[in-house]
């Protein structure tokens, strides 16, 4: 027969100031846990979110990433007319040619961060279906305009609709703010391809085309065309691979992030292991009587355990609590792949939830463990005598 | 100090206790001293290879915008300019993708005078003014792709859709960032076909105090023109690089002082555990004879000795185990981060402040509390 659950609480709460202290020992450590994975939460999403499962980007053979590629203007034409590419009704292609800059923006309180400015045309947002312009309106190709990314705005210096937004060499007026699902276009500003390729002093090329796959086409077989075609002999990849790719800091992130946690919980494991040895010896007697009563030394084990699991997963819901206020955060970080900054936003899921209160429990399983089998193996006189 | 033996004796009184907390400091202060080392990786590349007397000359709209080399002529002609070399980001990659390191083309002829910090002896400088495929590379790099002096290596272009062969003529040490590889503009001039434009030009003035004169006589000579230049001292520039962290830098802060503020709790409670236990003997003690404060300092010593213990397991092992780490190129700037001194004291510090902070409360209330009342609840 298992010894009622009441038991344990009840003695948590006996010896409350102990029993706080360890809790927040571990909430602590959860909290940490929790906030190293919304960050890690927002920094994937706003990156490995970005792709849609229908394109591919196309890059120089040998580019790893758009910053570094170049594609000339008859490859561009080229790959066009390949079969395996959307077109719109009006016959239009859904291939869009991308040239991204990085150009020096103002931080609102002080400092400069290289921002990704998009040179696109505007089928992109068709190419883009997640990209949707929240305010205002697509720019105008043949003035300086720009739309701006969510993410910047707050962040960075005239980025509000309607504003004057000074980079590169001109002055670009705002005239709409994008969106995209957390993506990181939303850390960017997009102006006229052209615009931005005179502005940049870049010769007339792009760095990149990013091509909407026609319902039911091959992928693979579009991918190998755009490698073999001695027209166009480029380098093609899903952008759900190319992200994929780009995410190796949040991963890396992550991984850090879990190394940290994991330390602090080997701390907070041989604190709760403290608390718990002192309330077995504290409790010496009671367990003499408990085992007098018939309770088998499994049960008073099991007992001890869950009272160490009690402690733990409270604790860590408190400590997922302390973290919450991080959610929806929104912060900017310099990404070492791209060398750029991106906005993003923390992201506390329900996922990161579910694992911290695991994470919690594990420390409770951990740090009650020995002193459990300890209270187990107590013989009842030896116990009982401790009177 | 004649107590030493009785502290000592305390110490050992609970063993498994006594090594469970100053484990529990020592994993936690491992991790924060790790942690508040890694912002300190800014100043750390600031003072060791920032000069007083250099400046970087860029476009004022970023790096991705060059400017022309024909400015180098212009920036010579200012007064107190003593050296000047463009140069140009080669972006490279040694075989596989994730092989990036930083790798720049330079103009030759001033390089030994602009990096004197770089200790490059004068025979690897006349190679490399010499030989028109050179490189120079920084230790970290030959040590990660097993490179030798004297081998021939290939850089495959990224940025440049062209693969540059180059000559390992010396190894850059001292000052300069030890994963660097340098080599010719010229020679990847010639490759790229694209004369006339660099990513950057660095100059040097005679003094510090120059400085800002040189760096506003440059920018304003070049105002309006169709490449405006931004220039900044090479501390301000590093600096500037390393501002796009600063959420990294912040979060490890957080994370490092709730690493503290963990541990503090867990020690106390480790701290109120011991003593309560004790009670009974302290009002012995405090019965025949032994004053408050010598008891409350008894206590103190005890619980400062398993702070510093805890501290000095925690961040000597951090310091040894960051020396032997290298993150590689993900962690970007991170990849190599060193404790600094000032660290190791620090964390010295804060492991004492937990082990007297931690003891305070439960010590005072123990010394001080009322013999007879003590002395009842022995039984």
């Amino acid at each position: 027969m298992a010894i009622p659950l009441k038991y344990n609480v009840r003695s948590l709460l006996v010896r409350r100031v102990s029993t706080a202290m360890t809790a927040g020992g571990i909430a602590l450590v959860v909290a940490v846990f929790v906030i190293v994975m919304a960050l890690v939460a927002g920094l994937n999403s706003a990156i490995s979110d970005t792709g849609d499962p229908d394109n591919v980007i196309v890059l120089r053979k040998g580019a790893t990433t758009e910053t570094y590629s170049a594609i000339q203007l008859d490859q561009f034409d080229a790959m066009k007319f390949l079969p395996q590419i959307r077109r719109e009704p009006d016959g239009e292609v859904d291939a869009s040619p991308e040239l991204p800059v990085q150009a020096l923006m103002e931080r609102v309180g002080g400092g400069r961060d290289n921002i990704v400015v998009r040179g696109v045309l505007p089928i992109a947002l068709k190419v883009h279906p997640k990209v949707k312009i929240v305010e205002g309106r697509m720019f105008n190709p043949s003035v300086n305009e720009v739309i701006v990314g969510k993410g910047l705005v707050g962040h960075y210096a005239n980025t509000a609709l309607g504003s004057t937004l000074r980079f590169g060499r001109g002055n670009w007026k705002v005239v709409g703010i994008m969106t995209d699902q957390g993506g990181s276009f939303e850390s960017e500003v997009w102006g006229d391809i052209h615009n931005v390729q005179d502005d940049a002093q870049r010769g007339a090329y792009y760095a990149d085309v990013r091509l909407k796959l026609a319902p039911g086409a091959d992928v693979d077989a579009l991918i190998r065309r755009l490698a073999d075609d001695p027209r166009i002999n480029l380098q093609a990849e899903t952008e759900a691979d190319y992200y994929k790719d780009q995410a190796v800091i949040a991963n890396q992130m992550r991984v850090l992030g879990i190394i940290v946690a994991v330390i602090m919980a080997v701390g907070a494991i041989f604190g709760a292991m403290n608390t718990m040895y002192a309330a077995v010896s504290a409790r010496t007697t009671e367990i003499g009587t408990l085992r007098a009563l018939g309770f088998a030394p499994l049960a008073v084990m099991a007992s001890f355990l869950l009272e160490s699991l009690v402690l733990a997963v409270t604790a860590g819901a408190i400590g997922i609590v302390l973290a919450m206020p991080i959610d929806g955060l929104s912060t900017t970080f310099g990404n070492f792949v791209t060398f750029s900054t991106m906005a993003f936003s923390f992201r506390v899921t329900f996922a990161i939830v579910i694992q911290a209160l695991i994470f919690a429990a594990v420390m409770g399983v951990f740090g009650g463990w020995l002193p459990a089998r300890q209270a187990m193996k107590m013989t009842i006189v030896d116990a009982l005598r401790s009177v | 100090m004649k107590y030493t033996a009785l502290v000592l004796k305390n110490l050992v009184r609970s063993k498994r206790r006594t090594i469970l907390t100053v484990l529990s400091i020592a994993v936690s202060l491992f991790i924060f001293s790790a942690l508040v080392s890694v912002p300190t990786v800014a100043n750390q590349i600031l003072g060791n290879t920032a000069s007083g007397t250099r400046i970087a000359t860029h476009n004022k709209a970023g790096l991705a915008y060059s400017i022309p080399i024909a400015y180098k002529q212009r920036i010579v002609t200012i007064p107190h300019v003593e050296v000047v070399v463009p140069e140009s980001w080669f972006g490279g990659v040694y075989h596989e993708v994730s092989d990036q390191f930083p790798n720049l083309a330079v103009d030759p002829e001033q390089v030994d005078l602009m990096w004197p910090d770089w200790g490059i002896s004068r025979e690897q400088f006349a190679q490399f003014k010499k030989i028109r495929t050179a490189c120079l590379v920084g230790g970290e790099t030959m040590k990660r792709f097993h490179l030798h002096l004297g081998q021939q290596i290939q850089l495959r272009g990224t940025l440049y859709p062209f693969n540059v062969t180059l000559n390992i003529v010396g190894m850059v040490g001292g000052k300069a960032p030890p994963n660097f590889l340098i080599f010719r503009r010229d020679y990847l001039e010639e490759a790229a076909g694209r004369p006339g434009m660099v990513d950057l030009i660095w100059v040097k003035v005679d003094k510090p105090e120059n400085v800002p004169q040189v760096i506003a006589a440059i920018d304003e000579g070049f105002a309006n023109s169709s490449a405006e230049t931004s220039s900044e001292s090479e501390a301000v520039f590093i600096g500037s690089f390393m501002d796009q962290y600063r959420t990294f830098f912040t979060m490890a802060e957080l994370l490092g002082l709730i690493v503290v503020l963990m541990i503090a709790t867990v020690a106390a409670n480790t701290a109120a555990m011991s003593i309560r236990e004790r009670r009974g003997e302290i009002a012995v003690m405090r019965s025949i004879g032994f004053p408050a404060r010598t008891i409350l300092s008894i206590l103190l010593a005890e619980s400062l000795l398993i702070g510093l213990a805890g501290g000095i397991l925690g961040c000597v092992s951090a310091y040894i185990v960051l020396k032997g780490l290298s993150l590689g190129n993900v962690a970007g700037p991170f990849s190599t981060i060193r404790m600094p001194p000032a660290i190791l004291a620090e964390t010295l510090v804060v492991a004492a402040l937990i082990g007297l902070i931690s003891a305070i409360v439960p010590a005072r209330s123990a010394a001080r509390r009322n013999i007879v009342d003590a002395l009842r609840t022995v039984a």
